[in-house]
């Protein structure tokens, strides 16, 4: 039996959010840059990718590509905006940064003004359009090479050195760690996930238009990755899942949505200030001990017993 | 080695640093001392790149280092360790050495090299080990009483590879006993591997026991400088920092 469209959907938008998610994992959970304006870099990935393929007829690999770049850029410019910003008034410029790019895609036509870009084309491999199923898998499969390329920034000495200029420039510094550089870094891997992301989306859905990537959108993803664990890799794919998940499992509550990502970011904050798979937090030991119960996981064996 | 000309560092309407000319000479360990607020932490910031100076120029190996900020000196080999031990939670002793050993490792395509290689967990563990951390490397830094967070300080330093070290108080808050050995460690670097060291401390003994030179801050400007028995007779320095008591004594 095929499975039903439904939970094709939901699954690729799991993907989707999960890879916006985890970039913003990075810029804030990893390297302590606040950003509450990741949707933005979702639009520009979007735009970037819908104007490429549905208006220049380019293929869409070039588009998601493409999109990359573009956030990544734009990415590093709002890191060298960071560099000159306290925390607080970052947090307000990255909002700021966010409502400036939805006016810009609303005002000027070449993104499509109020209209938005419709006719998105799917990516197709050999003549054979991904689509459903297919476009979950695709989905994924970027999915997990972003997990890598976080799991490899995570034990390479740039995770290091973004966990120091997080907690501790002046200590980065003294180690020999260029601060600005890795606030620069730490912005541009980020906003590269958003773009990804935001072009993803556009080739699911195959139209975009400016309000797809309003404020609201950055607290649901800011609500994901607080959820599942700032500095929890896992933990922005489990707190994508719940994000998307929770509102059609909670279907009477869905016009309350947003209220619900506000009560859940303080909840969390109150409740387990580390997510559900941050470090130490509860959901990880309980299934940590879960994992161990079995013989697996990294608390399988006790401390002082032998190998 | 380094030499700052005629420094003056001012916060707001501070006058923190007033004009001091002074050198680390190579292979020396040159002592710092003066009361409280005399500038002592301000000019081991200035000589580490922690502070841009108001005036003046700070030379290294007679090169101008004055533009160039504390990451790139750590990288060229001046090393600093901070008077209040810098500890965040979560980081453990180990990793925090780590973070320092791979200084060379902080820029281009090396910065997604692994880091948990045996190579350098073997380079951190003999630094640990020259200051007597072994047993604490997987301990989490910020619970480590402060007489050991001292000595973790200096083995962030030394994982730098340093050729000139910045020694910020190194034995404030440590007892006599720690203090001395920090004292013998301190001496055993300078003359066995030929670490050229500047060391603020307010422990006067301490320091003209170490130094080979010594320097006598004052409401940031220099007060008297010279090898350690003619600091302490200066009538300028008795009167100002020492006392009266101290002369008798």
């Amino acid at each position: 039996m095929p499975i039903p469209e439904y939970y094709i959907t939901l699954a690729t938008l799991v993907g989707i959010y999960g890879v916006a998610a985890l970039g913003l994992n990075i810029t804030m959970g990893w390297a302590g840059q606040v950003n509450l304006g990741q949707a933005g870099f979702l639009g520009i990935g979007a735009m970037t990718s819908a104007i490429l393929t549905a208006k220049l007829g380019l293929p869409v690999g070039l588009g998601i590509a493409a999109a990359a770049l573009s956030a990544l850029v734009v990415g590093a410019v709002m890191g060298l905006v960071s560099i000159r910003l306290r925390e607080d008034f970052l947090a307000i410029t990255t909002i700021a940064f966010n409502f400036l790019v939805v006016y810009i895609f609303e005002y000027y036509d070449v993104f499509g003004g109020s209209y938005g870009i419709s006719n998105i084309p799917r990516p197709s491999i050999g003549g054979y359009e991904l689509r459903g199923a297919s476009y979950m898998l695709l989905t994924w499969g970027i999915l997990a090479l972003l997990v890598l390329l976080a799991l490899r920034i995570q034990r390479s000495w740039m995770g290091l050195a973004f966990n120091l200029v997080r907690d501790d420039e002046q200590l980065a510094s003294a180690v020999g760690v260029d601060v600005r550089r890795m606030k620069v870094l730490a912005f541009a891997i980020g906003a590269m996930y958003g773009g990804v992301a935001g072009a993803l989306s556009a080739h699911f859905k195959g139209y975009i238009v400016f309000s797809d990537f309003e404020f609201p959108y950055s607290i649901a993803i800011l609500t994901m990755s607080i959820l599942g664990g700032l500095d929890s890799i896992a933990g922005a794919i489990l707190g994508s899942f719940i994000v998307v998940v929770s509102p059609e499992v909670f279907r009477p509550l869905m016009q309350y949505r947003r209220v619900m990502y506000g009560v859940l970011i303080v909840v969390v904050v109150f409740f387990a200030p580390r997510g559900l798979l941050g470090k130490n937090a509860v959901a990880r030991r309980l299934l940590e001990r879960m994992l161990a119960g079995y013989g697996l996981g990294p608390g399988g064996k006790k401390k002082g017993e032998g190998g | 080695m380094l030499r700052l000309e005629n420094v003056s560092k001012h916060f707001g309407g501070v006058r923190a640093l007033d004009g001091v000319s002074l050198s680390l000479r190579e292979g020396r360990i040159t002592g710092i001392i003066g009361p409280n607020g005399a500038g002592k932490t301000t000019l081991l910031r200035v000589m580490a790149g922690f502070y841009k100076p108001t005036r003046g120029r700070v030379y290294y190996r007679d090169r101008d280092v004055t533009s160039l900020g504390p990451h790139e000196r750590a990288r060229l080999g001046i090393a600093l360790t901070f008077q209040i031990p810098r500890a965040p939670p979560e980081f453990t002793v180990g990793q925090l050495v780590q973070a320092a050993v791979g200084k060379a490792m902080y820029r281009g395509t090396a910065l997604l090299a692994e880091r948990d290689r045996e190579e350098v967990w073997d380079r951190v563990h003999r630094v640990l080990e020259r200051v007597g951390l072994s047993d604490y490397a997987e301990r989490e830094a910020s619970q480590l009483p402060l007489g050991l967070q001292k000595r973790l300080e200096l083995a962030r330093a030394l994982a730098l590879e340093p050729r000139v070290l910045l020694l910020d108080e190194p034995s404030a808050g440590m007892s006599p006993e720690e203090a001395r050995e920090l004292a013998g460690l301190v001496r055993d670097l300078n003359e066995r591997e030929g670490l050229t060291i500047a060391i603020v401390e307010h422990n006067v003994p301490l320091a003209t026991g170490l130094s080979h030179y010594m320097y006598v801050l004052h409401y940031g400007r220099l007060l008297s400088e010279g090898e350690p028995g003619e600091v302490l007779r200066d009538p300028r320095v008795i009167e100002a920092y020492l006392g009266a008591g101290y002369a008798r004594g």
